[in-house]
């Protein structure tokens, strides 16, 4: 298991992430814009991060509320849930959208339906 | 040839351009700015860009200051650069009992040179002077920093209105003062005027499509008070992140133009988007072919493309235009190929978003 920190501050184009314990399991929140011209370059050092980070320790939870996502980043947004699921079986996906975002709503659904067998629950969320 | 294809072709010289009509009580002055800040990377004279930005918030003030906003679709910003200087027009509607008073201090500063327009101006600062709408500093900085190029009409309407629009121009080389030809300005708000006159508001841009534009955009958008109403922004929005970084992804350029163009147009019942880049020859015949793939699909098959094409995690397949014809279904995409050469086309994108 690994103790280090991450936060990563958002930009104009990239989310917010953060890092929290919650007991001996891990809580990785994805908020904010997700819209890299290129998303490899956001996302495969933050699913190396998190890897790191989850690295042993089980019942993590993967919090995203994103405002807008770009068709690329969705890709790797997948990838992000499948490579922790495949590493933490009891894995917890929170998919938050704000009132109205059907697209949000509907990349929620597409992806729980994709990924058999995770625990994926998608809300609207209260604020953002 | 339709007058969207038109007004591509006659713009499609200048690096940037950026056009707003509409209800200009309704947005925020500093989106508008972002949208040209956000090409100052392309700028060859970013001081020149800077000044442009300066001298357009006193331009878009004056609008939501002194428009008569009788109607919202007679106000307009329009800037342009054309490679030898950026040239901006605006318009609003003004009492015709106020004509004659604008008038009389428009001539009045244009026939001041630019060491009495410096006294005047900092003699107003000094005298702290203000009316119940600003100093009236406004128009006297624009004169003094546009080197005196300024020119403005103001056209009768009807019994109680006229048309106020004023022209201004920053040359790159910079002289003591210019008499300035506005032809080409004329031209291009002649064709924006035409094709505006059937929607509620309208946005016209090209330039560069680069993150910090979307964002701008965005914000643009967001700030349209019509806009927090609706329930639709959020699909609006989708769309041209889209769209937008379609531009930029697929287009190809060999000079100094715009990236790509792009239309929002607010109509009574929808909203419609439209954009316009040179593509590749073999690049736009497979958009086509996706286009009518998509377009001749119903809801369920549509989604379950999207599914299929996402859960190919190794595909490099695009999702946008199939989350572009989901989030805009039933209605269809439209696309129309024009300016076609031996190896490249120009792509014509125009969607509409029902209003709910």
């Amino acid at each position: 298991m690994s103790n280090e920190a991450l936060y990563i501050e958002a930009q104009e184009d990239t989310p917010m992430v953060k890092h929290e314990k919650e007991g001996d399991s891990n809580v990785i929140t994805i908020a904010g814009v997700s819209m890299p011209e290129n998303t490899l370059d956001f996302y495969v050092p933050l699913l190396q991060k998190i890897d790191q980070i989850c690295s042993g320790t089980k019942k993590n939870k993967l919090v995203f509320h994103l405002e807008y996502m770009n068709s690329m980043s969705n890709k790797q947004v997948l990838k992000l849930i499948s490579a922790s699921f495949k590493n933490d079986p009891e894995l917890k996906v929170i998919w938050r959208y704000s009132k109205g975002d059907e697209l949000i709503k509907m990349k929620g659904e597409e992806m729980r339906l994709i990924i058999d067998g995770v625990d994926f629950s998608i809300e609207e969320a209260i604020t953002l | 040839m339709q007058l969207k294809e038109q007004l591509i072709n006659d713009t499609s010289g200048l690096p940037l351009i950026v056009y707003y009509r509409g209800n200009y009580e309704d947005i925020s002055t500093e989106t508008l700015i972002n949208i040209i800040e956000s090409n100052e990377k392309l700028a060859n004279r970013k001081s020149q860009l800077r000044k442009v930005m300066f001298l357009s918030v006193e331009a878009i003030q004056n609008i939501q200051r002194y428009s008569a906003h009788k109607g919202s679709q007679s106000d307009f910003y329009l800037v342009f650069f054309d490679g030898d200087s950026y040239q901006v027009v605006t318009q609003n509607l003004i009492h015709n009992e106020d004509s004659e008073d604008l008038k009389a201090r428009l001539d009045a500063l244009v026939s001041k040179d630019v060491s009495e327009l410096d006294e005047l101006y900092f003699n107003k600062m000094e005298s702290g002077e203000t009316t119940e709408k600003g100093a009236g500093l406004g128009l006297i900085e624009i004169t003094r920093k546009s080197n005196k190029s300024i020119r403005y009409e103001i056209k009768k309407v009807d019994e109680e209105y006229s048309l106020f629009n004023l022209y201004f121009a920053l040359p790159i080389n910079i002289k003591e003062e210019t008499v300035f030809d506005f032809s080409k300005a004329i031209s291009i708000q002649a064709k924006l005027d035409q094709l505006s006159a059937a929607s509620e508001s309208c946005f016209y841009y090209g330039g560069d499509f680069s993150n910090s534009f979307i964002s701008s955009l965005l914000g643009l958008l967001v700030s349209k008070k019509a806009e927090k109403k609706s329930n639709d922004n959020k699909k609006v929005h989708h769309i041209l992140i889209e769209l937008t970084q379609n531009i930029k992804k697929h287009a190809q350029f060999h000079n100094e133009s715009a990236r790509g163009r792009i239309f929002i147009e607010w109509k009574d019942e929808h909203i419609e988007v439209s954009t316009y880049n040179n593509s590749q020859l073999d690049n736009a015949k497979e958009l086509q072919k996706k286009v009518v793939d998509l377009n001749g699909s119903n809801k369920e098959q549509l989604v379950q493309k999207s599914k299929e094409v996402l859960a190919d995690l190794e595909s490099t397949n695009g999702l946008g235009l199939i989350d572009v014809a989901n989030l805009i279904y039933p209605n269809k995409i439209n696309v129309s190929v024009f300016n076609q050469s031996n190896d490249h086309v120009g792509l014509l994108f125009s969607i509409q978003i029902n209003n709910e």
